[in-house]
């Protein structure tokens, strides 16, 4: 018990240490998502949350980490998360209405448009729409979409992306 | 061009609204080591969170077609069930009488109906799921086309 219990202690060593030496570039990789200062409260909170998370983590990733021989890399895809994350909840904290409920103040108009918003959705190309659809109302998993519509997931992030540009380019036009 | 980099070397919209998506994974090695060093790419990261964070709102309020329940297909298969099972209690006319109770042979003739029910009964069960899930792949394939 006790030596396992000390290789459990280099082990933890070890990571505080990896992750002393990355700090700046998760700091550098938060503050740029928030686009904010490093100084910033916000990305300093943010940072700390990542450290903590990747020293929990750190037994599961090892795996994945051996496997890629890339620490970094997973270290600063946690720093994105958990950046996204929080201007996610900063959105929603904001209350910050909807793109199309914001722009009207009685409930029947913003019922108009999102009807629009249906009719724009259903006006999108056959395979957009589906993807579309079946990411956003089904939740399934690029992964999932790519195998029932038989292309790639790159393909289905390119249509996933290309209706949200057409939904939005027409949802701002006058 | 790849679908994730663009011929200027930054990341495409498809590649950022993956990773805004948490589909990560997708990426390939020299989209990701572009995103762990380029703060323009990370900026428009967190931009497109906000955007799509709030479309994702405006899409879950649209009246799109909502994935509903297949009723009439699963009320069939119900039904299927149902009059599986109604046959399955058929037999109670073989349910031994008062003036047999003493008679084992009687007995024995319920013993094996009631052990072949349960086979009955399953059968329907499953068949009536067999009917829903057939029902509910067919509507989902509807919706999305």
């Amino acid at each position: 018990v006790i030596s396992l219990s000390f290789s459990n202690i280099g082990a933890y060593s070890k990571s505080v240490d990896e992750l002393a030496h990355l700090r700046p570039r998760v700091v550098r990789t938060v503050a740029a998502i928030l686009r904010q200062a490093p100084s910033h409260p916000d990305v300093e909170d943010c940072a700390q949350e990542v450290m903590a998370r990747v020293l929990e983590r750190k037994g599961q990733a090892s795996s994945r980490v051996d496997a890629t021989q890339n620490y970094d890399a997973w270290v600063l895809g946690v720093a994105r998360h958990v950046a996204i994350d929080r201007i996610r909840a900063r959105v929603r904290e904001r209350n910050a209405p909807p793109l199309l409920l914001g722009q009207s103040e009685a409930p029947s108009e913003a019922r108009a448009e999102l009807r629009v918003l249906a009719e724009h959705v259903a006006a999108l190309p056959e395979s957009q729409r589906r993807a579309l659809l079946l990411f956003h109302i089904e939740g399934k998993r690029y992964q999932e979409i790519a195998a029932r519509m038989g292309v790639s997931m790159g393909t289905v992030a390119t249509w996933i992306s290309r209706a949200r540009q057409e939904l939005l380019q027409k949802m701002e036009a006058p | 061009m790849s679908h994730f980099v663009r011929s200027d070397g930054h990341l495409t919209d498809a590649a950022l609204s993956a990773l805004v998506d948490s589909e990560d994974g997708v990426l390939d090695e020299s989209a990701e080591s572009h995103l762990n060093e380029c703060e323009l790419c990370l900026g428009r990261v967190g931009t497109l969170t906000e955007t799509l964070t709030r479309l994702d709102g405006d899409l879950g309020r649209a009246p799109l077609a909502r994935p509903t329940l297949p009723w009439r297909l699963i009320a069939a298969g119900g039904l299927v069930g149902a009059v599986g099972v109604a046959l399955s209690f058929g037999d109670r006319a073989s349910l031994p009488s008062l003036h047999t109770l003493g008679s084992s042979l009687a007995w024995l003739r319920h013993v094996h109906g009631v052990t072949t029910q349960p086979w009955l009964v399953g059968g329907c069960v499953a068949m009536t799921v067999i009917c829903a899930a057939i029902a509910h792949k067919f509507s989902t394939n509807m919706r999305t086309q």
